[in-house]
């Protein structure tokens, strides 16, 4: 079905690299690759998740396609009706119209609203930043994007401080929707929320995606959220990508050891279900110093002698639009 | 009742905080029993006053908190012999009667590895210190005590990591090195505040994997404070479930998964994600968010997101029903069944 | 919703639901006894003084017949050792010590922020070279630099004074703004307006700086205790303002003889009075701004 859908953002070999430097003279001695040669496609109009353990660059990712890291290459092409610009090449006023296109929801709806201004001022500036004049005009969007996230307009007049988590973030939504954005890239948006709010957001998140035919990315580290929320998932590791596949396909049929790890490593709240808990050894390194060859060779239970040397490629597998980055599948890629 | 069965017994705790001149009661009439050598979970959201519970039995909360119970009974079991402690009337929450039974009989660990340790001593050095306190053994034989403890917990090159900063371990292994110092005076009853939310879920794995041996291999009692369902399926034998400083459902994990039974725990269970949802399908939300514990109704806490509330549940305080052996739920749906305090 | 006005204007539909920061630390202020005690020695001060300079008292022409009189009722606090009325002089004074200290608490802290807020917000080489600056300042002694304008300009003024305290006083200002902005732009809410494509002036000004008025406003109080101090300490030794011009230290300095400390005790006490009851009503003044306005605490 990937065939006929609409891409609005393509990726390709997207680096961002920060550097560490040592000494006076700031001498660069090595880099933290938090997001290493990454490269797909995002549809019009789907939620794709992005998923992985914390360093494993999803959060640069999210804000490197915002153009809020600058990358250190690759492009990042967003369709402008039928024709791809490439985001990372733009001058400061197409920069800022990109920025009507695409916004963002963080993960702490806490520190999100400035303490110190009323809600209001606080939606008030991206309107006035872009051009609404009027103040009518611009209540008349306030209103449109309070009502799409159940917040009555009367709140508007306190203080953050006032709300509690999740009225906190559904205000974070609604002010990144005022500029109608085409995508939202959603950087853990539930994470620090309690339990019962987290169903509340996710569910109004889809509601709005709806009525506004938005394409979301959505980052976040529990699987199970991303998996509810997306329709493809990516599941990244070490600012790598290793697999790519539909929500249903991921969870019947991981095919990367990580991903089979990270799905059994997630507690499921049922006594009934006994899995076998695949549990894996050691923890991730760290990004100055990546493994050589496969990234996850030292953890991975089906480590071969190739993967301590070559890097593995994205190889299609098993059902349409299904990538992953193993050796384990190179025959079947080698028969294609 | 059998002290040798059961090593903490809790009778209506109450903790009250004292805060600008008004007094603000997180905790109310908690009542619980865990039996030794089994996994108690307590659940709850953020505000539940899940933690100050269990702050409250090892009374570490600060001055402006006051803790009043009818029992809270310790029964330590020394070589074959109980023996019973009162915590509740021990008046100095730091003095010698409180401190002697902290590492050796009841540790605690906590929810961020991060700052739970001191950056500046090494790791070895902060393990070893409950043990020179608690038994007076020389440095040098806590140092092979402390080997001994790491290679237990899974540390990879106790010999090398003994001497290391905090800074040089990762968070899993930060969190060990705390569970090194919780298990290191071999208490018996270990309360882990949130030991795994601040960590990965391919560590959060390995560290309950580590809690659960602790319990099965070792008969250690362990109290898991979490707001994961799904870590309570895995790690617990018995479930207690916190809304606004109330048990509102207690019982044995079959009782509180399989036969759920107040409304706060369904809705809990049904509406956070859970992994091959079918596609379309949608998760059940509770409505509104838990109320601010300075102006709370009357009745049941619950009341105003619950789907089965009725005008009884607004006018007073909601007793528990005991609808099954040790099945005890706080909610007036079950008021044809026994009540108990 | 329904409401067919409530799209006209939120603002004013809503002017009732609206919370006040302001009345709340308004009320949290007057519970501070001490604090509200400083504010009213502070304000019944500096109105004293003000008013005295707008009456025009005389506290120029010496009173040769009256000299180093003690208080009397014809001059309250006494006449100092040329016979000027020393209440007049006082009063006087205050308005000169109070000016010195406001002046170059607000203008060094106006600097301070500017560049803090610079630093901080960019980093990187601007941070490095402003941050090098500040601590050429730093290292500089007030006092050798006071010096060094009085031999260069040959003349000791007002304006030489001022100067100085405001080149040499914007450091502490400028360091603490610049630690608050190296955390605080890191705060989502500054990476919203970025991904909103905010004017960098703007998010620096506007979002960021507000939230670090407090402890602006509050270390500028307690500057003007210490520029008053300061003032004082270099007028005693003859290094502040001209002889001609009254300020409280300079009144002091007529008591640096011996025979004066001991046998005219009104001659220091009372400048010497005004003084440390302003400097510890200000920072009275100033701690309780600090309980009210620390975010922390709300």
């Amino acid at each position: 079905m990937s065939e006929n859908r609409e891409v609005i953002f393509k990726i390709e070999n997207l680096k961002t690299w920060f550097p560490i430097t040592k000494g006076a003279f700031k001498k660069v001695v090595g880099h933290v690759k938090a997001v290493d040669d990454v490269s797909l496609e995002v549809y019009k109009g789907e939620t794709l998740g992005i998923v992985g353990e914390s360093g494993c660059g999803k959060s640069t990712f999210g804000k490197t396609i915002m153009m809020l890291e600058k990358p250190t290459g690759g492009k990042v092409l967003f369709n402008y009706g039928g024709e791809f610009k490439d985001v990372t090449k733009f001058n400061k006023e197409e920069m800022f119209q990109f920025r009507r296109k695409v916004q963002m929801v963080f993960q702490d709806p806490y520190s999100a609203l400035n303490p110190q201004k009323k809600i209001y001022t606080s939606f008030e500036e991206p309107l006035k930043v872009h051009g609404v004049k009027n103040e009518a005009d611009r209540e008349a969007v306030m209103q449109k994007v309070l009502k799409m996230v159940n917040i009555q307009p009367d709140y508007l007049m306190r203080y953050p401080h006032e709300f509690s988590g999740g009225q906190r973030q559904r205000l974070c939504i609604a002010r990144a929707l005022e500029v109608m954005p085409e995508v939202l890239v959603c950087d853990e948006p539930v994470s620090a929320l309690d339990v019962s709010i987290q169903a509340q957001v996710l569910n109004l998140m889809k509601d709005i995606q709806k009525e506004m035919n938005l394409t979301y990315l959505f980052i976040a580290h529990d699987l199970s959220v991303v998996q509810y929320m997306s329709d493809r998932i990516v599941v990244m590791y070490l600012g790598k990508i290793v697999e790519i596949a539909d929500s249903r396909a991921l969870y019947d049929e991981p095919l990367h050891p990580y991903t089979q790890a990270l799905l059994s490593a997630i507690p499921v709240p049922d006594i009934h279900k006994t899995k076998k808990r695949q549990v894996l050894e050691g923890e991730v390194p760290s990004p100055i110093h990546k493994p050589s060859g496969c990234a996850f060779h030292n953890r991975c239970p089906k480590c071969m002698e190739i993967c301590k040397t070559v890097d593995p490629a994205m190889v299609h597998h098993g059902a349409e639009g299904h990538m992953v980055a193993c050796h384990l599948y190179d025959k079947e890629a080698a028969k294609a | 009742m059998d002290t040798k069965e059961i090593i903490l017994d809790v009778k209506n705790l109450n903790t009250t905080f004292i805060s600008d001149r008004k007094e603000i009661r997180i905790v109310k009439n908690v009542s619980f029993q865990l039996k030794r050598g089994t996994a108690l979970a307590v659940v709850g959201e953020s505000g539940c006053g899940k933690s100050v519970t269990m702050n409250s039995i090892m009374r570490f909360l600060g001055k402006n908190a006051r803790v009043e119970a009818d029992n809270i009974q310790y029964n330590a079991l020394r070589d074959g012999k109980v023996t019973e402690y009162h915590l509740e009337k021990i008046k100095d929450p730091n003095g010698p009667e409180m401190r002697a039974l902290r590492g050796p009989d009841m540790s605690m660990v906590f929810q961020d590895p991060m700052s739970s340790l001191n950056p500046v001593y090494k790791v070895g050095d902060q393990v070893a210190e409950g043990l020179i306190q608690h038994t007076g053994m020389k440095k040098k034989e806590a140092r092979v005590k402390v080997l001994e403890m790491f290679r237990k917990l899974g540390i990879p090159d106790p010999e090398e990591r003994i001497d290391n900063y905090p800074h040089q371990f990762s968070g899993g292994m930060k969190q060990r090195v705390v569970i090194a110092i919780a298990m290191i005076c071999n208490p018996e009853l270990i309360i882990c505040d949130e030991p795994t939310t601040a960590l990965d879920v391919t560590i959060q794995a390995q560290i309950m994997e580590l809690l659960k041996d602790l319990q099965v291999k070792e008969g250690k009692s362990i109290v898991l404070i979490t707001h994961n369902m799904g870590l309570v399926a895995e790690m617990a034998d018995e479930v207690c479930v916190m809304y606004m400083g109330r048990v509102v459902e207690f019982g044995s994990l079959e009782d509180v998964f399989d036969r759920t039974s107040h409304p706060y725990t369904k809705a809990l269970l049904r509406s956070v994600p859970v992994l091959g949802l079918a596609d379309g399908q949608k998760l059940e939300t509770i409505p509104g968010s838990t109320p601010n514990p300075a102006n709370l109704k009357p009745g049941c806490e619950f009341a105003d997101r619950c789907p089965e509330c009725t005008a009884a549940c607004r006018e007073k305080d909601i007793p528990t029903f005991e609808i099954s052996p040790g099945h005890r739920v706080r909610c007036l749906k079950y008021k044809n069944f026994p009540e108990v305090d | 919703m329904s409401n067919p006005n409530a799209a006209a204007s939120i603002k004013e539909q809503n002017k009732s639901a609206a919370s006040s920061l302001l009345k709340k630390n308004v009320r949290k202020f007057l519970n501070n006894k001490l604090a509200v005690f400083g504010l009213v020695v502070v304000v019944i001060m500096t109105l004293a003084c003000i008013i005295g300079a707008i009456m025009g008292v005389d506290y120029a022409t010496p009173d040769l017949t009256n000299m180093k009189a003690a208080p009397e009722a014809g001059h309250i606090f006494g006449t100092d050792t040329i016979g000027r009325d020393l209440l007049a002089r006082v009063l006087i004074g205050g308005c000169y010590s109070i000016l010195i200290g406001v002046f170059c608490a607000v203008l060094s802290s106006v600097i301070g922020a500017a560049l803090g807020a610079i630093a901080g917000y960019f980093g990187g080489w601007v941070d490095g070279v402003i941050v090098r600056i500040s601590e050429i300042f730093q290292a500089f002694p007030q006092l050798v630099l006071v010096m060094m304008l009085v031999a260069i300009l040959n003349q000791r003024g007002l304006g030489n004074l001022l100067f100085i305290f405001v080149v040499t006083g914007w450091m502490t200002t400028f360091r603490m703004v610049r630690n608050e902005f190296m955390s605080l732009k890191n705060e989502t809410y500054v990476k919203v307006c970025e991904a909103f494509g905010m004017k960098r002036s703007n998010i620096m000004f506007k979002q960021i700086l507000p939230n670090v008025m407090s402890p602006i406003i509050v270390s500028t109080t307690t500057n003007v205790a210490f520029f008053i101090l300061q003032e004082a300490s270099l007028s005693f030794i003859g290094l502040g303002v001209a002889d001609s011009t009254p300020t409280w230290g300079n009144i002091l300095n007529a008591a640096k003889s011996v025979s004066v400390v001991t046998n005219q005790w009104w001659i220091w006490v009372f400048p010497g009075l005004a003084i440390s009851l302003f400097v510890l009503a200000i920072n009275f003044f100033g701690d309780g701004l600090r309980d009210v306005l620390d975010p922390k605490q709300q």
